[in-house]
């Protein structure tokens, strides 16, 4: 056989199968590059994607910030979005019922767009916020409960269709809360949140809590109260079911026998040394034509059995402001007499309690209908604080915040 | 507030208004337990006082004033007389009570006072000026008190409390529970708590010897100690909690509660050996431990805790939802809406840059090319995950070959809070270039909240910094 012949005739083989192989290699890298350069640009889509979503995001806060400022909470618009570094968003607000606003927030980076829609509620800015705040602590006993109605919905019976037993609550607004700590006992009932102050902690029965137990992010400052300055008539003694007029009043101890009724006709203004309500009187503020502020500067003693509230039952018709300050003096002293502020068993408020120099004991079975914010609050077992939400939508100049209600991705707009 | 009266009415039956006590012996203390006492109301004898302890008495009857002397101006004024003032001090405590003074010093006088918060604090502080050995001695033994005798308990609790040390915790739980008792009386677990954590605040050593005296602590002492360790809120006392939770279960929401409170350990493992033992806490099923958990876990600064967290934003609690919002926020720093989604997006976004790009961020860091190591250090800025790493490598860029770096490495380091880089901040304060020194100088203002001057020396003396080296 002639080996160079068979050779010359195979060559031409040889480089057709090299280019062949050299062809298929450059396919796959193509290939390959091809494979890479998707998954990279699916990459940077993503990374992209995420970055507008981002962007939305800043944009909803942005807005939630101007409507807490009082703003529409619009922020820029399609043609001239608000830049955010290497982003921008732009956010269309729409108001709707019931202090409800829809936010819509476009985030843009490069092509990427995202849209993301939040509907928030004005929350109330009114300054009693909680069924019990207490300045430096709160402590609940055993079997103590809190929770919240709203007394223009109805009585608070009408709305107590939670849980059962000694768990039957009605609204979950409850909230407790402290510039320093919470501290429960074992079986406490908090239908609410119970925050304690930016270094303060909730400690015990956290189980019992339906609520949130974060910190708040400041402190509440109690503003000082103010007495209102009116001339003092003396003492006045209630022994006979009697009627105080509307206007202002200054007694040295105003005090209501057993078993007595004292009505007072709003609006009135009236500032008591010492108050004193003994066993089952009652003291009635009709609110018909405004409500009944006191102002106690001493003693405050609701013995067993008392009963305060209004015709209608609101407690908004109702309002105590203590200057009483029993921390600094507990006892009998000749410049200071003692502070007594004291809530026993069985009765029964609706109203606010502001104290901000007292430390306020709830005795076991005290039933309270508003808020109370003190001090100190120790609520004894068994005693109930039912937070009557209307409280919290009487604007009283504060900063309102706003809850978020749902929130989705939504195509763009 | 109700026992106020009973126990005014008690102790004006109690107090000896015959003489000075500094002239007698203390008598013998009431034998009812503190909170029951209420015997019939006698006349006051009138008093016999030294004129130091009458000086003592109407000073203690002016903090019924609202406006009145700062604390250590009172204190100054009742170390004056020093020790002979101790056994009136003593008294006073025992009986919870500032006896009158009956004739005209022009100061006070009329009734007995029941003790208020504030006057004990001043004894207490006045105490505490006192050497610790003298006080101690004149304590009656613990093993001699008896649960008959609750008022002298009581006051010596907080007698050891002002002067007392770690080595003192043994005394302080035999005059808390003695022998015999099986529960803690309230009013001596407010005072066991106060007094420990006065001890923990004044001895370094003092977590250390609760640490050591755990096996032997009584089990009803230890809830009390727990609450005296947060209320101290030192650091030192997170090793005492880590051995709770190892050896205590039942104790373990209360620890979780005070860690809050004591905050992070300087330890680094001992962080880490906290976080572990926590992190099973996060459970829904447990919402009371679970809530707990989430505000200790955060305290502790768990970024592996996240994914759980954002697990807890699609519970049906909506405290613990809210609870878990709040804890992403405080960890990552991020304002991020509710949305559990968008909190499940942004995560597997962060774990994949963790995985994938944070060496090579920073190793540009690293770089000594300025726009590499800028554009790095804008990176990494961004992602809460690599905070911890950021923190210990930022320190390396205050020796960078460009200013820039130098000055970006200052201002990241304070907005990181790096209180542990204040030193290599001290020493930039002699940087060469003028940007980096200002840049140097805000940042120790920020993260030690002083106001010095931009001056080395000011700095070193204020933060114990030793003068730099040539290393820098």
């Amino acid at each position: 056989m002639d080996v160079r012949r068979i050779l010359g005739r195979e060559s031409g083989s040889t480089l057709v199968i090299v280019a062949l192989l050299m062809a298929a290699v450059a396919t796959l890298s193509l290939s390959f590059l091809a494979v890479l350069r998707s998954s990279q640009q699916e990459s940077e889509g993503s990374r992209e994607n995420l970055s507008a979503l981002y962007a939305c995001e800043a944009g909803l806060t942005a807005a939630v910030e101007q409507l807490t400022r009082g703003g529409t909470g619009a922020i820029g618009n399609k043609y001239q979005p608000q830049e955010y570094g290497e982003q921008s968003y732009y956010v269309q607000a729409t108001p709707m019922s019931d202090g409800r606003t829809a936010l819509v927030s476009v985030g843009r980076d490069d092509d990427a767009r995202m849209a993301v829609e939040m509907v928030v509620q004005r929350r109330p800015s009114g300054f009693f916020r909680w069924a019990a705040f207490g300045d430096e602590w709160v402590h609940m006993d055993s079997n103590s409960r809190t929770d919240s109605y709203e007394s223009d919905a109805g009585t608070y019976l009408s709305q107590q269709v939670n849980g059962s037993g000694s768990n039957a609550h009605a609204n979950s607004e409850g909230d407790v809360a402290s510039n320093g700590n919470i501290s429960m006992d074992s079986n406490i009932g908090v239908y609410g949140d119970a925050n304690p102050g930016p270094g303060g902690v909730v400690t015990g029965d956290l189980g019992n809590i339906s609520g949130a137990t974060t910190p708040m992010p400041n402190s509440v400052d109690l503003p000082d109260v103010i007495v209102p300055s009116i001339p003092n008539t003396g003492n006045k003694t209630v022994t006979l079911n009697e009627s105080l007029s509307s206007g202002s009043y200054h007694f040295n101890t105003l005090q209501i026998n057993n078993n007595k009724t004292l009505t007072v006709n709003g609006p009135a203004t009236i500032v008591c040394e010492n108050m004193k309500l003994k066993a089952s009187s009652n003291l009635v503020v009709n609110a018909s034509s405004g409500p009944v502020e006191f102002f106690i500067v001493n003693d405050f003693v609701m013995n067993s059995g008392t009963t305060i509230s209004s015709t209608s039952k609101s407690p908004l018709d109702v309002s105590f402001s203590l200057l009483s300050d029993n921390v600094l003096d507990p006892g009998v002293d000749i410049n200071f007499d003692e502070d007594l502020v004291d809530f026993d068993s069985n009765a029964v408020l609706y109203g606010t309690i502001f104290a901000p120099s007292a430390e306020v004991t709830i005795d076991s079975n005290f039933e309270l209908f508003g808020a109370l914010v003190a001090r100190r609050v120790d609520l004894d077992s068994n005693c109930r604080i039912h937070y009557d939400e209307v409280l919290a939508t009487v604007d009283d100049g504060g900063e309102a915040t706003y809850e978020t209600l749902c929130w989705r991705v939504v195509t763009q707009p | 507030m109700k026992l106020a009266r009973p126990l005014a009415l008690a102790l004006l039956s109690a107090l000896p208004m015959g003489a000075g006590v500094g002239a007698q012996q203390p008598p013998a203390a009431a034998p009812a337990p503190v909170e029951t006492a209420a015997p019939a109301v006698l006349p006051p004898a009138p008093p016999a006082w030294t004129a130091e302890e009458r000086s003592a008495i109407a000073l203690l009857r002016e903090l019924r004033k609202k406006e009145r002397l700062g604390d250590e101006e009172l204190c100054a004024r009742l170390a004056v007389a020093g020790e002979r003032l101790f056994p009136l001090f003593s008294q006073l405590l025992e009986r919870r009570a500032i006896p009158p003074l009956a004739d005209a010093t022009g100061l006070a006088g009329g009734e007995v006072q029941v003790l208020s918060e504030v006057q004990e604090h001043v004894i207490l502080l006045a105490i505490a000026n006192l050497e610790r050995e003298f006080v101690l001695a004149r304590l009656p033994g613990a093993a001699a008190l008896t649960p008959a005798e609750p008022r002298q308990r009581l006051a010596a609790i907080g007698c050891v409390g002002a002067v007392g040390r770690g080595n003192d915790f043994p005394l302080l739980f035999e005059l808390a529970l003695a022998p015999g008792e099986s529960e803690v009386a309230r009013p001596f677990a407010s005072g066991l708590r106060r007094a420990a954590a006065s001890i923990l605040r004044r001895d370094e050593r003092a977590a250390e010897q609760l640490v050591t005296l755990r096996r032997i602590t009584p089990r009803a002492l230890l809830p009390i100690l727990v609450a005296a360790v947060g209320e101290a809120r030192s650091p030192r006392g997170l090793a005492y909690l880590s051995e709770l939770v190892a050896w205590n279960d039942d104790l373990v929401v209360e620890v979780m509660s005070q860690v809050c409170q004591v905050g992070r350990s300087s330890d680094e493992a001992l962080n880490d050996t906290m976080r572990v033992r926590l992190r099973p806490y996060l459970d829904e099923e447990s919402p009371g431990a679970c809530r707990a958990a989430v505000r200790a876990l955060t305290t502790l600064g768990d970024l592996d805790s996240i994914g759980a967290l954002v697990t807890l934003l699609g519970s049906e609690d909506a405290g613990l939802r809210e609870n878990a919002l709040w804890a992403l926020r405080e960890l990552t720093g991020l304002k991020l809406s509710a949305s559990q989604e968008t909190w499940a997006r942004w995560h597997q976004a962060e774990l994949a840059w963790y995985l994938r790009s944070k060496s090579r961020d920073f190793q540009h860091l690293r770089s000594n090319d300025l726009a590499e190591s800028a554009s790095a250090l804008r990176e990494l800025r961004t992602h809460p995950l690599a905070r911890a790493e950021l923190r210990t490598t930022l320190p390396e860029l205050l020796r960078h070959r460009w200013p820039a770096m130098r000055a970006q490495a200052c201002s990241t380091l304070a907005e990181l809070g790096a209180s542990e880089a204040v030193p290599r901040l001290v020493w930039s304060l002699e940087d060469s270039d003028k940007d980096v020194a200002r840049a140097a100088h805000d940042a120790l203002r920020k993260l030690t909240g002083e106001n010095l001057p931009l001056d080395a020396s000011c700095w070193q003396v204020a933060t114990h910094t030793q003068p730099r080296g040539t290393e820098l």
